[in-house]
């Protein structure tokens, strides 16, 4: 079962990896490839590319618990 | 013609016109006792009252209740000469009526992703597992979420704080005399350490059983007539890699340093609708 980047239109961020996808308002599904699995909760994607913005994520009321 | 399926808020109040004895009765949609997501969807409710209306196409919104199971992606586990487990996902229940949700609006089920290992890091922790729905004003209307599993560490401080971070959202702490371990037994299995120290401080080579009888073997997959049913923990392993997590929501075993730490179990939502029927 492939796996997706769950991206929240908003802002950018990564906010959870799931299996399978299904259109949804305020979220963006993009299919994670191989080369792609350290890219996990917190990355952004913004304008085609992913970026590693987990501390500006884990700053956030609510998110610092996540871990890597 | 007195009504086989009174809305319950008839039967608990005094004076309604229902009368006799009243169960819950599960039905058995499509013919399945249950109905399993693995893979990320959206439903209408209308779709929902249409899997009901096999077993009786005059059922109404009102009529039909859902039962929801909602099990978290395990995490996975460590990479290390004394890497540890990752946790299991953990398990949320709740029920609703099909007339308490928005017809107008999708219902959301997220089927989060196991968590993966890393070489010689601490592996990654899993995804939520969600049904959930929204009003047209954003407000909700039902929400079973179940938190994901974190990934095995490579230092017993940092686990020792995730498995308190994990008992406090859910996952439960048992007798160690019985099982070696902090453990869910009603959930799924805890994946093993890297180094085969059973019974000892946590790190045993055999991941952890899923149920307190065992029902569920390390790794193994849950009994897919079981509506609870979960996943076994993975075995550790000190010399290679440990095995995945059982599906769903196993943790991985923990691996040696030159191997990933063994991948957490992927997530599942089940549900199954039941209705009041009056039984004389």
């Amino acid at each position: 079962m492939n796996r997706f980047f769950k991206i929240e239109n908003a802002s950018g961020y990564v906010t959870a990896i799931v299996i399978g996808s299904s259109p949804r308002p305020g979220f963006l599904f993009i299919e994670q490839s191989p080369d792609q699995s350290h890219i996990g909760i917190g990355w952004s994607y913004i304008d085609g590319v992913f970026s590693d913005t987990t501390a500006a994520y884990k700053a956030q009321p609510g998110n610092a618990r996540i871990q890597k | 013609m007195m009504n086989p399926y009174p809305s319950p808020r008839r039967v608990v109040s005094s004076g309604g016109s229902t009368s006799g004895r009243v169960r819950k009765k599960y039905l058995r949609a499509n013919d399945l006792p249950f109905i399993e997501i693995t893979s990320s969807t959206s439903l209408m409710p209308a779709d929902l009252l249409a899997e009901a209306q096999t077993v009786d196409p005059t059922l109404t919104m009102s009529q039909v209740g859902i039962e929801i199971v909602a099990i978290g992606g395990g995490g996975a586990g460590g990479s290390g000469v004394d890497a540890w487990g990752g946790l299991p996902g953990l398990i949320a229940t709740g029920e609703c009526w099909l007339s308490d949700l928005d017809a107008t609006q999708a219902v959301y089920i997220d089927i989060g992703a196991g968590g993966v290992g890393v070489i010689a890091d601490w592996g990654r922790d899993g995804n939520f597992a969600s049904f959930f729905q929204s009003d047209a004003n954003g407000k909700t209307t039902v929400s079973v979420s179940a938190a994901p599993g974190t990934g095995g560490t490579n230092d017993i401080d940092s686990q020792k704080y995730f498995w308190c971070y994990q008992t406090t959202i859910g996952l439960r702490a048992v007798d160690p005399t019985v099982y070696g371990q902090l453990a869910n037994p009603y959930g799924p299995g805890l994946g093993a350490g890297s180094q085969d120290h059973s019974g000892a401080k946590n790190r045993g080579g055999a991941g952890n059983f899923s149920m307190p009888n065992g029902e569920t073997p390390p790794g193994g997959s849950a009994n897919p007539d079981d509506f609870l049913g979960v996943g076994g923990g993975g075995d550790g392993f000190s010399a290679g890699a440990g095995t995945s997590g059982g599906f769903p929501g196993g943790g991985g075993g923990a691996s040696a340093p030159a191997y990933p730490g063994a991948s957490g179990a992927n997530s599942a939502v089940r549900y199954r609708y039941f209705v009041w029927e009056i039984v004389q």
